[in-house]
């Protein structure tokens, strides 16, 4: 089979999954939808500080709130096919514009956490798996496991304190420098500024789970007969660790990383609440405040599609790194 | 023994017998007692029991140790940690007691990540085990609903949960067993696939036990082993999953909580950050605590699938 036919059909596998997934969320969604207590009229009613049972019904009935409940689920899919996720209150906008000025954001700071997860967790378990038992591997180890356990929003605030109020050295938070019109390498330097301790907090989970899966599969490969015949003829140290540790490693790192996307988008809602990232976690935080329902279901939907292409991504890298895997 | 008159009960009696565990645990060595003992003789496993009977001692006895509501104003607002000697940890932007807070919010956490893994591991138990033993198109159905809960990203779908039905114990617990159900499930069901295409199952079936009496106790105390390590570190992460909802405001607002205290404290990190250093590190050391349960409990129970086994 060709390589691009390959990467067709897992393009396809996944298409074919997203739409039961999606099924499921929305109606799932919608039925928590009615558990909610109070709708968007109460809540612009509240706002507003008082309404009279009049304009309640004029809203109920202009936002289509007041149809039986079957047919307010039918309109909710035929606006999903429409592409159409609804319409926030609030903002006064499509709820998929909403999401749409956000999801960049999201993407943005995962993709900074993956890279970052992945670079320290193979320069970690490297360290660690060359020499198990000397002192950089048992140091490395309970860091590692002290990573595993610390709440990534936690550590977070307390990079904050350190960095950004103790040393003053980055931003305590946002996507960058308001009002300042940057150009060029400024703006990179400016965005990465804010980026790096909001990534750092999201990746570090996930370096000390990548660190202790390297580890294992170097160990491993030190083993293998091609690996030690290599040693034997003489090979440098770091052509040896690229070459044939390394390579070995990659495989199961990706496949563990298309695993974790769920997670780490997870965390990212999180971690965008401590730093006011602007992204999508940021808006579901705030349309809890403000109960938009509609938008949280939004962010819902869009998580799930997001991970959806991720996990193709991942398919496709993990088949490219290793023919030998079939594209699943 | 075969000419023992009540052979039904004798071979169900070999099917449940050390014969029967030797066939499957690779530990070989299936005297309960025994394997109690190498439970409790693993380094990993004491300190983690060690330091979560320390921290369920305090959450046991925050009443008495701290009597009255936590959150209720107890003295002078922002005091830091050993200021005054009535508040070894301090007050808050308020004036409650942080270390009141700490001891209450032990309970609250613990109890939450107990509760919700309980259940989550009892639905998991349930879907799990008839997937894994029926097989066939039912396999096939639960299967692919279980696929399809791993692509939602779970912690969203929690936030979601529990701010569409308001924030409350019962909502909190229900939402993260809801979401967490889906590891112990496949689990399960990997077991129950493995154990019952074995000999003393197939024993049993002979002998003419129904597939409930075989399910329970056939086949569920030989899949336990994995199923407590993968629950223990169900419960690290239930812990962690209950923080960052109240953390953000989604947690019982009428309770104290670690999370919730973290939320508060963080208004003031710029000048006492202790208000926000303090319950995370309780959030930190219980969660380690049970990480090293859970990888002692791996090392011991668990010698076949290695120490990545319960990372996946």
């Amino acid at each position: 089979m060709t390589q691009s036919r390959r990467i067709f059909r897992s393009l396809l596998r996944n298409f074919l999954q997203a739409i039961p997934t999606i099924f499921i969320i929305v109606t799932l969604g919608f039925f928590m939808l009615q558990l909610a207590p109070g709708d968007a009229a109460d809540f612009m009613a509240a706002e507003a500080g008082s309404a009279t049972a009049e304009t309640m019904a004029q809203l109920r009935s202009a936002f289509g709130l007041d149809l039986p409940l079957l047919s307010q689920l039918g309109s909710y899919y035929a606006g999903l096919a429409n592409f159409s996720l609804g319409h926030s209150l609030r903002y006064g906008m499509p709820v998929s514009e909403l999401i749409m000025q956000r999801l960049p954001g999201t993407i943005t700071l995962m993709a900074a956490a993956i890279v970052l997860a992945v670079s320290l967790g193979l320069l970690a378990g490297t360290v660690m798996g060359m020499r198990p038992g000397r002192w950089p591997d048992r140091i490395l180890s309970v860091l590692s496991l002290l990573f595993y356990s610390v709440p990534a929003f936690w550590i977070g605030l307390m990079l904050i304190v350190f960095f950004s109020i103790r040393l003053g050295w980055l931003p305590t938070g946002g996507g960058y420098t308001l009002g300042a019109k940057l150009s060029g390498l400024d703006w990179f330097v400016d965005r990465a500024r804010h980026l790096a301790l909001p990534a750092l907090s999201l990746a570090l989970y996930y370096v000390a789970i990548y660190a202790r899966l390297v580890r294992a599969s170097v160990i491993e490969a030190k083993s293998q007969d091609h690996v030690r015949t290599a040693i034997a003829k003489g090979m440098g140290r770091y052509r040896l660790i690229r070459v044939h540790i390394l390579r070995s490693a990659l495989g199961p790192i990706t496949a563990m990383v298309g695993m974790h996307v769920a997670g780490i988008l997870g965390g990212a809602v999180v971690i965008e609440t401590v730093f006011s990232w602007p992204g999508m976690g940021r808006l579901a935080y705030e349309a809890i405040l403000s109960r938009e329902y509609t938008v949280l279901l939004g962010i819902l939907i869009v998580s799930a599609l997001l991970v959806i292409a991720m996990n193709a991504i991942f398919d496709i890298v993990q088949s490219l790194l290793d023919p030998r895997v079939a594209v699943r | 023994m075969s000419h023992n008159p009540d052979i039904n009960d004798e071979l169900a009696r070999r099917a449940l017998g050390p014969g029967a565990a030797v066939a499957n645990a690779a530990a070989g060595n299936a005297e309960p007692s025994s394997s109690v003992r190498r439970v409790l003789l693993n380094p990993l496993v004491v300190v983690g029991l060690t330091i979560l009977s320390a921290i369920g001692a305090l959450a046991l006895l925050a009443p008495l140790l701290t009597p009255g509501d936590p959150l209720s104003i107890a003295g002078p607002a922002r005091l830091w940690p050993g200021e005054i000697a009535a508040f070894p940890l301090g007050t808050d932007a308020l004036g409650r007691n942080v270390l009141a807070g700490v001891l209450h919010g032990a309970r609250a956490s613990i109890f939450v990540g107990l509760s919700a893994t309980l259940l989550g591991v009892v639905i998991g138990i349930l879907i799990g085990a008839v997937a894994g033993y029926f097989g066939g198109w039912v396999d096939d159905l639960i299967v692919r609903f279980i696929e399809i809960f791993q692509t939602i990203p779970s912690f969203v779908l929690l936030v979601v949960l529990v701010a569409f039905s308001g924030p409350s114990l019962l909502t909190v617990i229900l939402g993260i067993a809801l979401v967490s159900w889906d590891v112990i499930a496949r689990l399960t069901r990997s077991e129950f696939r493995r154990l019952s295409a074995q000999d003393f199952v197939s024993a049993a079936r002979v002998v003419g036990y129904d597939h409930s009496h075989i399910i329970r106790h056939e086949i569920l105390p030989n899949a336990a082993p994995a199923l407590i390590v993968t629950g223990s570190i169900m419960v690290a992460s239930a812990l962690l999953m209950e923080a960052a909802l109240s953390f953000m405001g989604l947690g019982d607002p009428n309770l104290v909580s670690w999370g919730s205290m973290i939320g508060s404290g963080r208004e003031l990190l710029r000048t006492h950050w202790y208000l926000t250093a303090i319950p995370g590190g309780f959030i930190v050391v219980s969660v380690l605590a049970l990480n090293l349960l859970g990888d002692g409990l791996n090392d011991v129970l668990n010698p076949r699938h290695g120490a990545a086994g319960q990372i996946s």
